[in-house]
């Protein structure tokens, strides 16, 4: 019941953001990170009850993962925010967390109920793994713009969204810490996935398919990074590989749990 | 009591006459005080900028009265009237009212939504209070004026888009590198239109700016004016690789940076961007370096044709800014219709404390109390008595008493409780 009204508040968000970008009422862009906050608390207080409830943090569950990843979507998106302020970013992740809300109501039946639900080791991981993905989406997110917004300035052809998008650098800002706060963070959740599959599981889901594309991911955001810190690549090339890096991300979440069952 | 304004703009006067009616801020309390002489003329603000001049008065006779102003200042500036006349306009009540609003905004100036004017407008409302005379009306008008040319430039993008060519340049710059803080600019040519570009430069805060011409005095000039850094021309190609922005308008028949420079600079600056704004025609800098990975190429005509575009934009956010204006005229309407209520309303309270004096009066004589506390108490009675019933009438006049029908509803106060005739 409450994360039907998240999502509703998240609807509302997206839709006075997309007001404000036709309209240009600036009121309608602090209305819509309003929406989105309250949006994202109630979020919270969700997990939090769930959490209480059962007793189990709620990512046993596919319904449950997708809840915890809609919060820490929108959590980035609030903290880049403060950061940058730049609601345009809102418009590219609300559609992306609403959709993975939608879903929520999709698995609702499916509870594999796993009997690891409750490892230390899993608290570190999953909230890290979801966390350092949120900002991966933001740096494939990024890439984007900067496609978008390079592509008008060298063609000298301002389209409608010109105005709205920030400057090229910071734009590759954005991307860069993105990528480099994602990858920490990331980094942390796969070390304690890998304890966790140690020590929990004797090594036997160390060679999981969802590991496996999770050790791929990351290696694929620590190449990019290493490139961009050794000044190799250009901020287009660190764009592109955001955007592939972020694919395998997708795989990894959804082609692993949904078909694989890894 | 009525708003008025008389004046003329760049619109309705050319500048021979604007010139010779322009009131510097010395000359301001004299006119002043020839416009106060008048005893109908209860309250003046004159506005008087390089591009208009105009009075706003408050008069209970505006036909009279402002044919009196323009008899004023025909005489004063030595103007003949009829001339006068024929280049002024004016606009009384609600149309004054608009007419301010829409010139502190910017919507009626030569360059739509330059934001000067608003500096300009505050002022004269400000010397109007020292020189002039300001009371309930103008003092509200100024109010109005502020918060309305506040909520245009706020909640519209009528000042957003660069309508000059060298500003547009800056502003793309802008939008390349964000802040141009931590940025240099290389200018070469030390002509106006570089020093123009320079100028917006250094008030976006740039950090350095090299300066190079043929002719190595004139570089030393620009950049001594606008404190940058004199660079030898056969030279400048060696700052390429530290400079973000590079700004070329010389006379040269020939490209003065071609593309191997450029691709050079480049892979020593590990491809940071580079900005390259091309004034010049012929043109200076080779269109082919354009194609060079993390470089922008604008030439004279890409970026007029990005003036022409927010010349657009403008006029777009112009509608939307009108909407607020009218939002805020009828704002100011209802606050000058509910000056009219209140003495209504202090009318109609007057009559029922006459009627509740008078009648505790007689009615204390006749049944004779001399108790002070019984007599406290009454009064007490008959006031909470007077304030119920009186409430819900005095609350809907107030609330709709400023609507449509307001007429109507005071009038018909006026006819139940006989307010006129009580007068």
């Amino acid at each position: 019941m409450i994360y039907d009204i998240v999502i509703l508040l998240y609807m509302l968000s997206l839709l006075h953001m997309s007001l404000f970008f036709f309209l240009e009422y600036k009121k309608l862009a602090g209305i819509a990170n309003i929406f989105a906050l309250t949006g994202f608390v109630l979020n919270i207080v969700d997990i939090i009850l769930k959490w209480a409830n059962t007793g189990i943090f709620p990512s046993h569950t596919m319904n449950g993962l997708l809840i915890i990843l809609t919060a820490a979507l929108v959590a980035v998106y609030i903290f880049l925010y403060l950061k940058y302020k730049r609601p345009s970013l809102l418009l590219f992740i609300m559609p992306i967390v609403i959709i993975l809300g939608l879903f929520t109501f999709a698995f609702k039946d499916i509870n594999p109920a796993r009997d690891f639900a409750t490892s230390f080791w899993l608290y570190i991981h999953l909230p890290f793994t979801v966390v350092g993905s949120a900002f991966f989406l933001f740096a494939a997110i990024s890439g984007v713009m900067y496609f978008v917004q390079e592509n008008q300035l060298k063609n000298k052809n301002f389209g409608f969204i010109y105005s709205k998008f920030p400057p090229l650098n910071v734009i590759n800002n954005l991307n860069k810490n993105s990528l480099n706060i994602g990858f920490a963070v990331f980094t942390i959740g796969l070390i304690a996935g890998i304890i966790w599959g140690l020590y929990e599981w004797n090594g036997t889901l160390l060679l999981s398919a969802k590991l496996i594309f999770a050790v791929i991911t990351w290696a694929v955001f620590g190449i990019i990074i290493l490139i961009r810190q050794t000044k190799g690549l250009a901020p287009r090339g660190s764009a592109l590989w955001s955007v592939v890096g972020f694919i395998c991300i997708v795989i990894m979440y959804f082609g692993v749990a949904l078909f694989l069952r890894g | 009591m009525q708003l008025a304004v008389l004046g003329l703009n760049h619109n309705t006067a050319p500048v021979e006459l604007r010139e010779k009616l322009a009131v510097p801020e010395d000359r301001l309390p004299y006119f002043y005080a020839q416009i106060l002489q008048n005893e109908r003329i209860y309250e003046a603000m004159i506005l008087s900028t390089c591009n208009r001049v105009e009075y706003y008065i408050v008069t209970d006779d505006f036909l009279c009265n402002v044919e009196n102003v323009l008899q004023i200042i025909s005489e004063e500036n030595s103007v003949d009237y009829s001339k006068l006349r024929n280049h002024t306009y004016i606009h009384c009540g609600s149309e004054a009212v608009r007419h301010i609003f829409k010139v502190a905004s910017g919507l009626d100036s030569l360059v739509l939504g330059e934001p000067q004017i608003f500096g300009q407008v505050k002022d004269s409302f400000r010397l109007a209070n020292i020189h002039g005379k300001m009371d309930k009306l103008l003092k509200k008008l100024d109010e109005f004026t502020i918060k309305t040319s506040k909520k245009v430039r706020t909640n519209t993008g009528i000042s957003e888009n660069p309508i000059t060519v060298s500003y547009s340049a800056v502003e793309l710059a802008k939008k390349i590198f964000g802040e141009l803080k931590n940025k240099s600019a290389l200018i070469i040519g030390a002509g106006e239109m570089c020093e123009l570009a320079a100028k917006h430069l250094r008030n976006a805060d740039i950090s350095e700016i090299f300066v190079t011409n043929r002719t190595y005095s004139k570089a030393e000039n620009l950049a001594q004016e606008i404190n940058g850094i004199p660079v030898d021309f056969e030279r400048f190609t060696e700052y390429l690789k530290k400079t973000d922005i590079v700004i070329s308008s010389t006379g040269a028949p020939y490209y003065v940076l071609e593309h191997a420079q450029v691709k050079n600079a480049m892979t020593s600056r590990k491809y940071e961007p580079m900005f390259f704004i091309d004034i010049a025609v012929p043109r200076d800098i080779d269109p082919k370096i354009n194609d060079i990975e993390n470089t922008y190429v604008y030439d004279i005509d890409d970026l007029k044709s990005v003036v022409e575009a927010n010349k657009k934009a403008r006029e777009k956010e112009a509608v939307k800014a009108m909407e607020i204006v009218e939002q805020s005229v009828n704002d100011f309407h209802k606050w000058v219709e509910s000056l009219k209520i209140v003495p209504v309303i202090k009318e109609m309270r007057g009559m029922f404390e006459d009627i509740k004096e008078m009648e505790l009066e007689r009615f204390i004589n006749k049944s004779k109390i001399e108790d002070e506390q019984t007599k406290k108490l009454l009064n007490n009675i008959l006031n909470s008595y007077m304030n119920k019933v009186l409430h819900t009438p005095l609350t809907n006049l107030k609330n709709h008493g400023t609507s449509k029908n307001k007429y109507t509803l005071t009038e018909a106060v006026n006819t139940i409780f006989n307010l006129e005739e009580k007068k």
